[in-house]
C-alpha cells in the first residue's frame, strides 16, 4: 500500500465546500467574494507595433504587451521595467583583442567616449541593475564603476566598432562609426526576454530558479558565455555552484559570493556592460475606457502574472471585457511542461496557469500564490532527520517511495497547499500535488529541456512528505467556503535563505495528473515532445494541448484508451484508485469534448478560444478558487521612498524618510511624496517601510547586511551593534516601501567603529 | 389600514413625493453635520487624549468601492472637528483603520483587538450585511460603542442583537430597498402588468424580490411575474437571464444585481436591446458609486441608490448641509461622495453631537452610557436630510430615495435627474416599534398584514 493512502484516505477528500444559506437574510447586496481577478474576459490578440498607438488611442486595446515608440499615445501611461542589457563584446577571432589588459584598457576608453543616458537608455558600466533587487548589494561597486568611467582618459579609441539600429546612436559624438566589415568590439544589446525563454522554468506550476530575478545570476546568463580563458570560467563556474547549492554560512558570505562572481565575469573585459534599457508600455488611462489598478513586474512588465491578477477596467468595478494587444503571433507550443514560452505564450500561461509562487513585482523574492510556505526551518549542521514516511523519488523512475534507510537533510519547507477545483470539475487532491515530483525524475532524462528546467529542483529535493489535510474556512457570513489544505514538509539537500528556499520545490501541480499522463503517453509514443529542442531532434510535433487538430485527434484517441483501461500512473498507484481514475479520465474526456482542447487546469482563466493570432480566455469564478478579486491589490500602484536625513547615535543609524502616498479618486490617483508618517498604533497597513543595508569594509567585503523596520520616534532604526569589529566601513542603504526595491537611491553612509 | 383603497391616494398617505426637495428650516433647533465647532464651552474637566475610533471597512478587492468612500466620509468628519479643536475642543479624533475583507472571523478578532489592546473609544464603518449580524454581539459583549455605516441586513435587529445597547446603524435596512423600488414603480408606470426579474441568487436577492412582490401585491395587484432569473453568485455572462426575461415579453424588468455583476449585466442588456424592449427598475444601479456607472447606462430607469442617499439629492440651494457636503467631500478627495461617505460622515456628527449632549447633562467626559441615552431617539441634519435614530432598535431613519437616470454635461457618469427624485418617509415603509418580529422580515410581514389591496 502507497505510504500515503491508507492513513490519511487523502484522494477521496473534497477541496472544498461552500456553504451557501438559503432562507437567510443576513447577507446584504455586497457578498466580497468574488474568485479569480477583475476582467471577466481577456483577449489577447496580434497587433503590429506601428497599429498599436491608433488602437489605444481609439480603445480598441487596454494595453499593449511589449515596447512602443518614443511617443506616447494620447490617453495612455507608460510602466517602464527592465528590457535589456547594453554591453560591448571584442571580436573573439582577432589576435589582437587575446588579451585581456589590452581589452579592459579600450574598453575603459570606450565607456568614457559613449554617449550618457538618454531616453529609454541608461549609461551603467555594472551587470547589476537598478531592476534587481541585489542593486543595493552592488551599489558601492556600481558607483566605482560610474567613476572609473568617468575618470578614464579620453580619446584615443580607434576600435572598429559593429553596431548597428539605435545601439550605433550610442556612439554619438566620439568620432567613431559604425563599422561594416572587420570590427573590433560589437556595441550588443541582450533582451531580458530572450534569457528568460532560454532559461527560466515555466513548468506545471513551478518556476524558477529561485533567483532568476538577481542581478548576479542574470549577469552570469549573460557575460559567463564570453569569458575564454579556462582558469577563469572554472572559478566563474565554481563560485556559481557555490551560491546556487547554498555554499555558505551567511549572509554576508553569500552576498560576497555574488559580488565576486560579478567581477570574475567581467574582470577579463571579453564582455564589458554598458548600461541597460527599459521597456516602455502602454496602458489605456481614459476615463471610460481605460484601466486602473495595475500592477506589474520590475523586469517582465506587463507580461507577468501581477498584472492580470490586479489589472481593472475602469467602466466596471470588477468584471468587464479586457483587450490586451501582443507584438509577435504566438510560436511557442501550447503545452504546459516546455511550451508557453515566447511572448504571447508567457502571457496566455500567466492567466490559465497559475504557480506555486510568483516571482515578487518589485524585489527579487516570491509571493505566495498558491502555497504559503512557513519559515525554513533546519540548517544546522547536523541536519533535519526526514520522517520514515516521508517520500523519496527514485531518480530514474521518479515513483516516489519511502526511504530505505534513515536520511537526513539541511533544510525543512513547511508548505500549506490551496486547492481548489480543474476546469474539468475534478477536485485537486494530494496525487496533484505530488505527481509533478516523479514527473520531473521521470522525464530529466528524455528531454533535455525538462532536464534544465528541473535541475534546481532535483539538486535540492531530499523528500516529500504529507504531514496532514486541514480545513480552512473563509466565512462571508452567509457564505461560507470551506477549504481543504494539505500541509506538506519538503526536505532538501542544501540550505537557502528565506526567500528562495520556498521557491525551491514546492509541493504543486496546476494540471491534473491525468493530463500530466496523457502527455507522458503521448510523448512515449512518439506522437509528440514537450519542448521544441527535442521536437526538432526526433522530428515530431511540438506537443500543443490545443491547437494542433492532429494532436488533439491523437490525444483523443489516446484519452479513450486510457479511459477504458482506467490507468493510473505507477507513481501514483496507491493513492489513486481505480474508480477515482476512471472519474478523472471521464472527466478529462467530457472537457475536451465540450471545449475542444485539453488545456485544464486550476488556474483563474480558462482558454475559450484561439486564433494563429491570439485567444480569448474567461475567467473562472469558481468558488473553489481561493485568490479572489482583490487579492493582489497591494501590488498595484508601487510606491518608492527616500531616506532625508541619515544620523548616527552610536552605534545605530537613525533616518527619516519621505514616502509616496496614493491617493485614489473616482477613477483616477495621483501619487504625492511627503514625509514619512507613522500610522497610528495597530493600524494595518501594506505599506511597511523597511530599511535595507549592506556594510562593506575597506577591503570591499560584505561584513554585515540584513534589514530593519525598528522604528523609534518616527525615525528608522538600523542597529549595528555587536555586528561589527573595530575599523572603517560603509553603510549601503536603501529604503524598501510595500517591498519596492526598484531603482532605490542608495546611501553611502561613513561609518568608524573604534577599539 | 387593510381593506381595499386607491392606489393614489394610499401612495399619498405614504408620503412619496417626486421632485420634492427637502428644506433646511431657518433657526431650527436640529444639530447639524458640518458644524465643527462646539455649540457650547465643554462642562467640566476635558481630557486631551486622543479619542480612537476604530473603523473597519473594505479596504481592497471588489467591495473597497463602497469601503473607501465610507471611511473619507468619516475622515472628513474627523479632521473638520479635529482642525475646530476636537471632540468637546479637546480630544482629536484619531482613526485606526481595519480592512475588512479579512473575513468575518479575522474581523470579530480584529474588533476585540482594537477594543482590548488599542483600547478604541468608538467603532465604525462596516459595509457587509455578513459581518453585522457577526460583529454586533461582539460589540455588545465588549460594551464597545458602536456605529455600523451600513451592514443594511434587517437580520441584525430582527435576530442578532434584538435589544441593542452599545451599537447602533445609520444607512436604512436592506428590505427598504425592494419596497423603495416597488413604490416607485407603482408610482411611475401603474400600467404595467407583466413583471420579470433578475436577481442574484443569494439573500439579497431574494430579499429584494420578496420586498419588491408584496408591496406589487398591495399596490399593483393586477401585476403578475412573468419570468424569474436568478444568476448564481459569480456569473459573468447573463445573457441567458437576458433573453429568458426578454422573451417573457415584460413590461417591467426589475433587477437588484449590484456593483461589477451590473454594469456586466447592463451592458450585455444594451446588446439585447432589453431597454428599448421593456421598462426597467433597479434597487442598486446606482448604489456603488457615482463614477463608477459608465455614459453608456441606459436613461429613463429607476436607477435606485439602496435607497440611501446620492449626491444630487437634496438640491443645494433647498438643503445646504448636502451641497456644502458634496463641495467639501469633493475639494477633499476629487471626488463625489456615495451613500457610505455620507454615511460615515453623518455617523461621526452624530456621535459628536450626542457626546456634547451628553457633556451638556452631566459635565466632563461623559461616559458610554450616557452618550448612547443622547443617541437614541437624536435626530440630526445631515447630507442626506434628517436622520433619526430609533430608540427601540438603534436604527438609524432617513427618507428612502431612488430616482431615474440621466446624463448631464456636468458629470462624467449618470446622475438620478434632480428633477424626478421619489422619496418616501421611511417610517412609512418599515415595520414600527413593537411590530412583532417575523419571517422574512419584520416588514414584510407589517406590510402583508397592514397595507390594504389598491383598487385596480
Amino acid at each position: 500500500m502507497h505510504p500515503l493512502a491508507a492513513p490519511r484516505g487523502l484522494a477521496v477528500l473534497a477541496c472544498v465546500a461552500v456553504l451557501l444559506a438559503s432562507a437567510s437574510a443576513r447577507a446584504g447586496h455586497e457578498i466580497p467574494f468574488y474568485p479569480s481577478f477583475y476582467p471577466q474576459e481577456i483577449t489577447v490578440t496580434l497587433v503590429a507595433p506601428a497599429a498599436a498607438p491608433r488602437q489605444l488611442e481609439r480603445n480598441a486595446l487596454h494595453a499593449y504587451i511589449g515596447p512602443l515608440g518614443s511617443v506616447k499615445p494620447a490617453h495612455t501611461a507608460w510602466i517602464e521595467s527592465l528590457r535589456s542589457f547594453v554591453l560591448v563584446r571584442f571580436n573573439p577571432a582577432s589576435p589582437a583583442w587575446a588579451d585581456s589588459a589590452r581589452r579592459c584598457a579600450a574598453a575603459a576608453r570606450l565607456l568614457a567616449a559613449l554617449e550618457p543616458s538618454r531616453g529609454d537608455y541608461t549609461f551603467q558600466p555594472y551587470p547589476v541593475t537598478p531592476y534587481h533587487e541585489d542593486f543595493l548589494h552592488h551599489g558601492d561597486l556600481v558607483e566605482a564603476a560610474k567613476r572609473k568611467a568617468r575618470e578614464a582618459p579620453r580619446g584615443g579609441v580607434a576600435l572598429r566598432i559593429r553596431a548597428t539600429g539605435r545601439l550605433a546612436e550610442l556612439l554619438g559624438d566620439s568620432g567613431l562609426r559604425p563599422a561594416a566589415g572587420e570590427w573590433d568590439a560589437a556595441l550588443e544589446e541582450v533582451e531580458l526576454r530572450d534569457l528568460a525563454a532560454k532559461e527560466a522554468t515555466q513548468l506545471d506550476g513551478w518556476m524558477g530558479p529561485p533567483w532568476e530575478k538577481a542581478g548576479w545570476f542574470q549577469a552570469h546568463l549573460v557575460y559567463a558565455r564570453g569569458v575564454s580563458e579556462t582558469g577563469a570560467r572554472g572559478a566563474i563556474e565554481e563560485a556559481l555552484a557555490r551560491r546556487v547549492r547554498g555554499g555558505y554560512a551567511s549572509t554576508a558570505e553569500r552576498l560576497n559570493l555574488e559580488r565576486r562572481l560579478v567581477s570574475l565575469l567581467t574582470r577579463g573585459c571579453e564582455r564589458v556592460p554598458v548600461g541597460y534599457r527599459v521597456k516602455r508600455e502602454a496602458i489605456n488611462d481614459d476615463y471610460s475606457e481605460g484601466v486602473e489598478n495595475i500592477g506589474w513586474d520590475a523586469q517582465a512588465g506587463l507580461g507577468s502574472a501581477v498584472f492580470l491578477r490586479t489589472v481593472k477596467l475602469k467602466d466596471f468595478p470588477w468584471n468587464g471585457w479586457l483587450r490586451l494587444g501582443l507584438a509577435s503571433r504566438p510560436a511557442a507550443a501550447w503545452n504546459p511542461i516546455a511550451g508557453f514560452g515566447d511572448d504571447a505564450g508567457r502571457l496566455v500561461w500567466a492567466a490559465l496557469g497559475d504557480p506555486a509562487l510568483l516571482p515578487a513585482p518589485y524585489g527579487g523574492g516570491w509571493i505566495p500564490n498558491r502555497v504559503r510556505a512557513l519559515p525554513p526551518s533546519g540548517d544546522a549542521p547536523s541536519g533535519v532527520e526526514v520522517p520514515h514516511d516521508a517520500l523519496v523519488p527514485d531518480p530514474a523512475t521518479g515513483v516516489l517511495r519511502a526511504p530505505a534507510s534513515a536520511l537526513t537533510a539541511r533544510q525543512k519547507v513547511t508548505y500549506r497547499v490551496m486547492l481548489s477545483k480543474f476546469h474539468d470539475e475534478t477536485k485537486m487532491t494530494v496525487a496533484d500535488i505530488v505527481y509533478p515530483f516523479a514527473f520531473a525524475y521521470r522525464w530529466s532524462g528524455r528531454d533535455a529541456e525538462i532536464d534544465r528546467a528541473t535541475q534546481v529542483l532535483r539538486e535540492w529535493l531530499v523528500a516529500v512528505r504529507v504531514v496532514r489535510v486541514d480545513s480552512e474556512i473563509k466565512d462571508f457570513g452567509e457564505l461560507q467556503v470551506v477549504y481543504e489544505v494539505p500541509q506538506v514538509e519538503i526536505y532538501l539537500r542544501h540550505a537557502a535563505e528565506p526567500g528562495q528556499a520556498e521557491a525551491i520545490a514546492p509541493p504543486w501541480g496546476v494540471v491534473p495528473w491525468q493530463l500530466l499522463a496523457l502527455m507522458e503517453e503521448a510523448v512515449t509514443r512518439g506522437l509528440a515532445a514537450f519542448s521544441e529542442t527535442e521536437a526538432r531532434r526526433r522530428g515530431a510535433p511540438w506537443l500543443d494541448l490545443a491547437r494542433t487538430p492532429e494532436i488533439r485527434k491523437a490525444l483523443a484517441s489516446l484519452l479513450a484508451d486510457l479511459e477504458r483501461r482506467a490507468f493510473v500512473p505507477e507513481a501514483l498507484r496507491g493513492l489513486v484508485t481505480v474508480e477515482q481514475a476512471k472519474l478523472r479520465w471521464a472527466a478529462l474526456r467530457r472537457f475536451a469534448r465540450a471545449h475542444g482542447h485539453y488545456l485544464v487546469t486550476s488556474g483563474p482563466y480558462r482558454l475559450v478560444k484561439w486564433s494563429a493570432d491570439g485567444a480569448v480566455l474567461g475567467v473562472v469564478r469558481d468558488l473553489s478558487y481561493p485568490n479572489t478579486v482583490g487579492s493582489f491589490d497591494g501590488y498595484a500602484l508601487p510606491v518608492r521612498a527616500w531616506i532625508t536625513k541619515a544620523e548616527r547615535r552610536g552605534d545605530r543609524l537613525e533616518l527619516q524618510a519621505d514616502a509616496e502616498v496614493v491617493s485614489k479618486f473616482e477613477r483616477s490617483y495621483k501619487i504625492v511624496r511627503e514625509p514619512y508618517r507613522l500610522e497610528p498604533t495597530g493600524e494595518k497597513s501594506r505599506d511597511a517601510l523597511v530599511a535595507r543595508y549592506a556594510v562593506v569594509d575597506a577591503g570591499d567585503e560584505v561584513v554585515a547586511a540584513g534589514s530593519s523596520e525598528a522604528r523609534e520616534g518616527g525615525r528608522l532604526i538600523v542597529d549595528l551593534g555587536g555586528k561589527l569589529v573595530p575599523g572603517a566601513y560603509r553603510v549601503l542603504l536603501a529604503l524598501a516601501l510595500n517591498g519596492n526595491l526598484v531603482n532605490p537611491e542608495v546611501k553611502v553612509i561613513p561609518f568608524r567603529v573604534g577599539e | 389600514m387593510a381593506g381595499e383603497v386607491n392606489r393614489r391616494d394610499f401612495l399619498s398617505t405614504l408620503g412619496v413625493s417626486v421632485g420634492a426637495a427637502l428644506t433646511a428650516s431657518a433657526g431650527s433647533v436640529i444639530p447639524s453635520v458640518g458644524v465643527a465647532h462646539a455649540q457650547d464651552k465643554p462642562k467640566g474637566n476635558i481630557p486631551d487624549t486622543p479619542y480612537k475610533i476604530g473603523h473597519m471597512t473594505f479596504f481592497t478587492g471588489p467591495a473597497a468601492v463602497l469601503g473607501e468612500p465610507m471611511y473619507k466620509g468619516q475622515l472628513l468628519a474627523a479632521e473638520e472637528i479635529n482642525a475646530a479643536g476636537g471632540l468637546l475642543g479637546k480630544r482629536k479624533i484619531e482613526i485606526l483603520k481595519a480592512d475588512e475583507a479579512a473575513g468575518t472571523d479575522a474581523n470579530v478578532k480584529e474588533l476585540r483587538r482594537l477594543k482590548l489592546s488599542e483600547k478604541i473609544d468608538f467603532f465604525c464603518g462596516i459595509t457587509s450585511s455578513g459581518n453585522t449580524p457577526a460583529l454586533g454581539p461582539v460589540a455588545e459583549e465588549l460594551k464597545c460603542l458602536t456605529i455600523f455605516v451600513d451592514g443594511c441586513t434587517d437580520f441584525l435587529w430582527d435576530k442578532a442583537v434584538p435589544n441593542p445597547h452599545y451599537i447602533f446603524r445609520i444607512t436604512n435596512m436592506q428590505s427598504a430597498d425592494g419596497v423603495t423600488c416597488a413604490v416607485a414603480v407603482a408610482q411611475t408606470w401603474p400600467k404595467i402588468r407583466k413583471v420579470a426579474h433578475i436577481h442574484p441568487d443569494y439573500s439579497y436577492g431574494r430579499n429584494a424580490f420578496d420586498h419588491f412582490g408584496i408591496v406589487m401585491k398591495k399596490l399593483l395587484p393586477h401585476t403578475e411575474v412573468v419570468s424569474e432569473g436568478w444568476p448564481k453568485l459569480g456569473t459573468t455572462d447573463f445573457s441567458s437571464h437576458i433573453t429568458k426575461a426578454i422573451s417573457s415579453k415584460p413590461d417591467l424588468v426589475v433587477s437588484s444585481v449590484w456593483g461589477g455583476d451590473y454594469v456586466a449585466m447592463y451592458k450585455q442588456a444594451l446588446r439585447y436591446g432589453m431597454f428599448q424592449k421593456a421598462k426597467f427598475a433597479s434597487m442598486i444601479a446606482f448604489g456603488v458609486a457615482p463614477h463608477a456607472i459608465g455614459k453608456d447606462h441606459p436613461e429613463g430607469v429607476i436607477a435606485g441608490v439602496h435607497s440611501n442617499y446620492h449626491f444630487t439629492y437634496p438640491d443645494g440651494d433647498r438643503w445646504p448641509y448636502n451641497k456644502s457636503f458634496v463641495e467639501k467631500y469633493h475639494k477633499r478627495f476629487n471626488e463625489y461622495p456615495n451613500f457610505q461617505a455620507e454615511g460615515g460622515y453623518t455617523a461621526t456628527y452624530i456621535l459628536k453631537t450626542a457626546i456634547e449632549k451628553a457633556n451638556h447633562l452631566t459635565g466632563g467626559w461623559p461616559e458610554d452610557d450616557a452618550v448612547i441615552a443622547m443617541l437614541e431617539g437624536q435626530m440630526i441634519a445631515g447630507p442626506a436630510g434628517y436622520v433619526y435614530i430609533r430608540p427601540d432598535n438603534h436604527q438609524g431613519y432617513k427618507d428612502a430615495v431612488t430616482g431615474f437616470s440621466k446624463n448631464v454635461a456636468d458629470y462624467p457618469f449618470p446622475i438620478l435627474d434632480p428633477a424626478r427624485i421619489i422619496t418616501i418617509p421611511i417610517r412609512n415603509i418599515t415595520a414600527p416599534p413593537g411590530w412583532p418580529k417575523g419571517e422574512p422580515t419584520s416588514t414584510y410581514t407589517w406590510i402583508d398584514k397592514t397595507w390594504p389591496v389598491a383598487k385596480v
